[in-house]
C-alpha cells in the first residue's frame, strides 16, 4: 500500500511539472534565452560566435546539453526542483539546496512553485555572514614582488547588518596551487589554465592583515549598490557554484576580477561588468564597475602599514623625530611627545609582522614600554589632526587605461652614410603602466609592458619596418627608507633597432636584468636609481651572431607637478666578446611627459648614442609622441 | 635559446618569492570538533565554504589556552588573538576600527570600554603574552564597565 502511494505521488509530482512546463512553453523559450538565464549559467560568446558555458567542471548541468542549451538546462532544473531522489553535488543535496540562485530564479521570474525542501547546509553556510546587506568589491593594489600579483587583486567583502567591517566575512577566488608548487610550472599552468579556480571565505580582518600588513599594499573597497536580497542571491549564487563546479584559472582573463564581476551579472543582468579586450586587470575591473552608472554606492579606503607609519613619521617636528628613533633602537627610552610614541607604536607593528613575530628582547621590551607611556598619556586628539590625510594615489579607477595607441615622429641626427632623417612611428601596447606615464592609480615607479609592438615608416627609404617588440619588460624601482629596503630591478626581453654600428635595420632580440637600488631625494617626487646590469643580443649580421656583456645604469626621475615627469638616464654596456666594432656603448636619454589628460599624454624624448672607441658612428634622435590610453 | 633561458631564470627566481609570508605554531592550524590541535596546510589550499576554521598568525594566539574558550565565545577571541598587535596599538591610543570591533564583541559601548582599558593599560594590557590572556583580561574589563 505504502508503495503504491508513493508511486502515486511521484507520477502526479512528474505529470504536474511537465503539464506546467508544456503550457508556459513559449514564456518558457522566452525565459531560457533571458540574459539573467544564461548569466546564471555563465554562458558567454566565444570568439567564433558560439555561445557556451564558462564553467570547467560537470555537476553544474542538469541537462547532458545544458553547457550549450539554456531551454534544455532550464527544463531539467524545473523538473529537478521537484525531484524526491537527486542529490547533487560535494554534498549531496536536494536540487533546491544546491542550486537556491536557480530557484529563486524559477520561483520569481517564472512564478513557479515547489514543495520546499530543508536545506541545513546552505543554511549554515548563510549564517556565516550574519544578515548580509551588500557587498563590497575589494582592489588590493600591485605587489611587483610577486608575478601573481603584478596588476593588483580583487576580492570580495560581505557586509553584514551589525557586525563591525572587520568582523565581516570575505570571499576570494584564486588559483589552487600547493605551497611547494615549482615556479615555472606557477607560471606556465597559470597562463594556460592548469590551475582549478576555487571560491573561499575568509574573515575580513585577515584579508586586511595578509594585504595591509603582510604585503604592504593598499586596500580599496567599492560597495556595490545592492540590495540585501541581490546580496543573498549572490551568495546563493557562489553557493551554486563552488558546490558543484569549478573554472579553470587563467590568469590572464579567467581570473579573480572577472569570475567576481561575471557571478554579479548572474544577479544584475543589467550590468555591463564583463566586457573586455584581452586582459581581465583587476585594477581594469574596477573600472567596469564604475563605468555603470548608480553601480557603486561608496567607495572606503585601507591604506597599508607602511604608509601609516610614514604618514605619522612625516608629521614629526625634528625634536619628535629624534625621540621616535630613541625609542626604536634604545630600551629604557622615554619620550613626552605623544606622536613620537604613536609612531614608534605603529613602527614595531610593522616590524613584527615583517620578522614575522620573532622580535628581540630588546625590542619587545621597548615596544611594551613605548606602548604603556602612550597609554598613560591619555586621549591626544590634536595628534591626529596634525597628521596629512594620505592621498588617492594608487585608487586605479582614477588612472589611465591600459592599452595605449602612440603615434609620433622622430627626427635623426646620424654622422654615418644614412645621415639625418625623419620617421613616422605608431606603437600598440596592450598593458600596462610605464615609467613615465602619470602614476596616479598605479604603484608608483613601476614598470610594466606587456607586450607592445611598434612599426616605423621612414619617408626618406620609403620603407615600413617593424621597430620594436617588447615581449615583457619590467622596472621596480620602489626607494630605499628606514622600513624598506627593496631592491631596485628590471627585466627587458624583446626586439629592438640597434643603431650603435652604422647599421639601419638591424633587429637585436635582447635580454637585460638589472638590480640595484633606488632613493628619494629631499621628498616622494624626486627619485634617483642605479643599477648594475647584464645584457644579451643575438642578431645573425653580429661578429658571432650574438654579444653579451655587463653595463651600469643610473638615473633620475622628477615628478615637480602631478602632470609632469622628467626623466634623465645614463647607460653603459661593455661589450666583451667582440673586436671589430666598438667595446663600450653608452646611452644618454632625456625624456619629459606631460599628462593631458586621464587618457592622454604628450611625450618628448631625446636620445643619444655614444660608441666610445668608434666616435665617428654616434647618432642622436628626439621623438614626439602622442599617447592616446584605452580599454 | 640562452636568452630564453635567462629571461626564464629571472622570472623563476622572482616568483620564488611569491609564497604565503605568515607561519606560527607551525604552518597554520585549526581545532578540530574534538579540540586537538591538528596541522593544516595554508591559504592556498583551504577549502572552501566550510564552516569557519581556528587559525592563528603571528605566534601570539596561545595555542593550548583556546581550547579552553567557550564555543560562543571563539569566534570573539580568534579575533583578538588573530589581531592581537593591532588592538594593543589601539588601545593605547585609546581609539580606532580594531578597539570599537573589540568593544562590539563584549557588547561594550566603543568609548566607555576603551577609556577604561586605557586607564587600566599597565594591568590590563601589558602583562597579557598572548592573545587569549588579553581576551581575558579585556572581557573582565568590559564585564566590569559595561553591563
Amino acid at each position: 500500500m505504502k508503495f503504491t502511494c508513493l508511486l502515486i505521488f511521484s507520477y502526479c509530482v512528474f505529470s504536474s511539472t511537465l503539464a506546467t512546463a508544456a503550457e508556459l512553453s513559449p514564456e518558457l523559450k522566452a525565459m531560457a534565452q533571458s540574459k539573467e538565464w544564461k548569466n546564471l549559467l555563465h554562458y558567454k560568446k566565444n570568439d567564433w560566435g558560439v555561445e557556451r558555458s564558462l564553467l570547467d567542471g560537470s555537476g553544474f548541468f542538469l541537462s547532458p546539453k545544458g553547457r550549450k542549451d539554456p531551454l534544455a538546462e532550464l527544463e531539467a532544473t524545473i523538473e529537478a526542483m521537484s525531484s524526491l531522489t537527486l542529490k547533487l553535488g560535494k554534498y549531496k543535496l536536494h536540487p533546491q539546496c544546491a542550486f537556491p540562485a536557480r530557484l529563486r530564479f524559477l520561483q520569481d521570474k517564472m512564478k513557479l512553485s515547489f514543495a520546499a525542501q530543508p536545506c541545513p547546509k546552505l543554511d549554515e553556510f548563510m549564517s556565516t555572514f550574519q544578515d548580509p546587506q551588500t557587498v563590497s568589491v575589494v582592489f588590493s593594489s600591485a605587489y611587483p614582488n610577486n608575478p601573481g600579483s603584478m596588476f593588483g587583486h580583487t576580492f570580495l567583502k560581505i557586509n553584514s547588518k551589525k557586525k563591525a567591517d572587520l568582523k565581516d566575512v570575505g570571499i576570494n577566488f584564486a588559483a589552487y596551487v600547493s605551497d611547494d608548487e615549482n615556479p615555472f610550472a606557477f607560471i606556465y599552468f597559470g597562463i594556460m589554465g592548469g590551475y582549478r579556480g576555487q571560491w573561499s571565505t575568509e574573515n575580513y580582518y585577515e584579508k586586511v592583515k595578509t594585504y595591509i600588513q603582510g604585503e604592504n599594499r593598499d586596500l580599496w573597497e567599492y560597495e556595490i549598490n545592492l540590495t540585501p536580497d541581490e546580496t543573498k542571491r549572490l551568495l546563493y549564487h557562489f553557493w551554486e557554484l563552488e558546490t558543484n563546479s569549478h573554472f579553470d584559472y587563467y590568469f590572464f582573463d579567467e581570473n579573480c576580477s572577472y569570475q567576481i564581476l561575471a557571478a554579479m551579472e548572474a544577479i544584475k543582468p543589467e550590468w555591463d561588468l564583463t566586457n573586455h579586450t584581452i586582459y581581465f586587470i583587476p585594477g581594469e575591473s574596477i573600472k567596469f564597475i564604475n563605468r555603470n552608472p548608480g553601480a557603486v554606492k561608496d567607495v572606503h579606503f585601507r591604506p597599508s602599514l607602511q604608509r601609516l607609519v610614514m604618514q605619522r613619521y612625516e608629521a614629526l617636528t625634528k625634536e619628535e623625530k629624534k625621540d621616535f628613533f630613541k625609542l626604536i633602537k634604545k630600551s629604557g627610552q622615554t619620550s613626552s611627545y605623544p606622536l613620537s610614541l604613536e609612531t614608534a607604536m605603529v613602527y614595531f607593528d610593522f616590524i613584527t609582522v615583517k620578522k614575522k613575530g620573532r622580535l628581540t628582547a630588546q625590542e619587545k621590551a621597548s615596544q611594551l614600554s613605548v606602548l604603556s607611556q602612550r597609554a598613560a598619556l591619555g586621549p591626544q586628539p590634536e595628534v591626529t589632526n596634525r597628521l596629512k590625510p594620505i592621498t588617492s594615489e594608487t585608487r586605479p579607477e582614477l588612472g589611465h587605461d591600459s592599452y595605449t595607441m602612440n603615434l609620433s615622429q622622430t627626427f635623426r641626427h646620424r654622422e654615418d652614410r644614412y645621415g639625418d632623417g625623419t620617421t613616422t612611428n605608431f606603437k600598440m601596447r596592450s598593458s600596462y603602466h610605464d615609467l613615465m606615464n602619470k602614476d596616479l592609480g598605479f604603484k608608483r615607479y613601476s614598470h610594466i609592458e606587456f607586450p607592445s609592438i611598434e612599426f616605423q615608416y621612414d619617408s626618406d627609404l620609403k620603407t615600413l619596418r617593424l621597430n620594436e617588440l617588447a615581449a615583457l619588460n619590467i622596472t621596480s624601482l620602489p626607494p630605499i627608507n628606514f622600513l624598506s629596503h627593496a631592491p631596485a630591478w628590471k627585466l627587458e626581453s624583446g626586439i629592438y633597432t640597434a643603431r650603435d654600428y652604422g647599421c639601419l635595420n638591424c633587429r637585436h632580440v635582447y635580454t637585460e636584468v638589472g638590480g640595484g637600488a633606488a632613493g628619494n631625494i629631499f621628498t616622494q617626487d624626486y627619485l634617483i636609481y642605479a643599477m648594475a646590469t647584464g645584457r644579451g643580443e643575438a642578431y645573425d649580421k653580429l661578429d658571432r651572431g650574438y654579444r653579451y656583456g655587463p653595463g651600469f645604469e643610473a638615473g633620475t626621475l622628477l615628478n615637480p607637478s602631478e602632470n609632469m615627469k622628467f626623466r634623465l638616464a645614463f647607460k653603459q654596456f661593455w661589450d666583451v666578446d667582440q673586436d671589430s666594432r666598438s667595446r663600450i656603448l653608452q646611452n644618454y636619454l632625456f625624456q619629459y611627459s606631460h599628462s593631458l589628460a586621464r587618457n592622454y599624454e604628450l611625450r618628448t624624448t631625446i636620445n643619444f648614442l655614444y660608441p666610445v672607441d668608434h666616435p665617428e658612428l654616434r647618432n642622436s634622435q628626439g621623438t614626439l609622441e602622442f599617447i592616446y590610453f584605452f580599454n | 635559446m640562452k636568452l630564453l633561458a635567462i629571461f626564464a631564470i629571472v622570472l623563476g627566481s622572482v616568483a620564488a618569492n611569491a609564497a604565503d609570508t605568515f607561519d606560527g605554531c607551525g604552518l597554520g592550524w585549526e581545532v578540530t570538533q574534538d579540540k586537538t590541535v591538528i596541522a593544516t596546510t595554508t591559504r592556498g589550499t583551504t577549502n572552501a565554504f566550510v564552516p569557519p576554521t581556528f587559525g592563528m598568525t603571528t605566534g601570539t594566539i596561545g595555542c593550548d589556552k583556546f581550547t579552553a574558550i567557550a564555543s560562543n565565545e571563539k569566534q570573539n577571541a580568534e579575533y583578538v588573538a588573530k589581531n592581537f598587535d593591532s588592538i594593543r596599538t589601539q588601545l593605547a591610543v585609546g581609539n580606532g576600527e580594531y578597539v570599537d570591533a573589540t568593544a562590539q564583541s563584549f557588547n561594550c559601548n566603543s568609548s566607555t570600554f576603551s577609556t577604561e582599558v586605557q586607564k587600566n593599560y599597565n594591568t590590563v594590557v601589558a602583562p597579557a603574552q598572548d592573545g587569549i590572556e588579553l581576551y581575558n583580561n579585556l572581557k573582565a574589563v568590559a564585564s566590569k564597565v559595561c553591563s
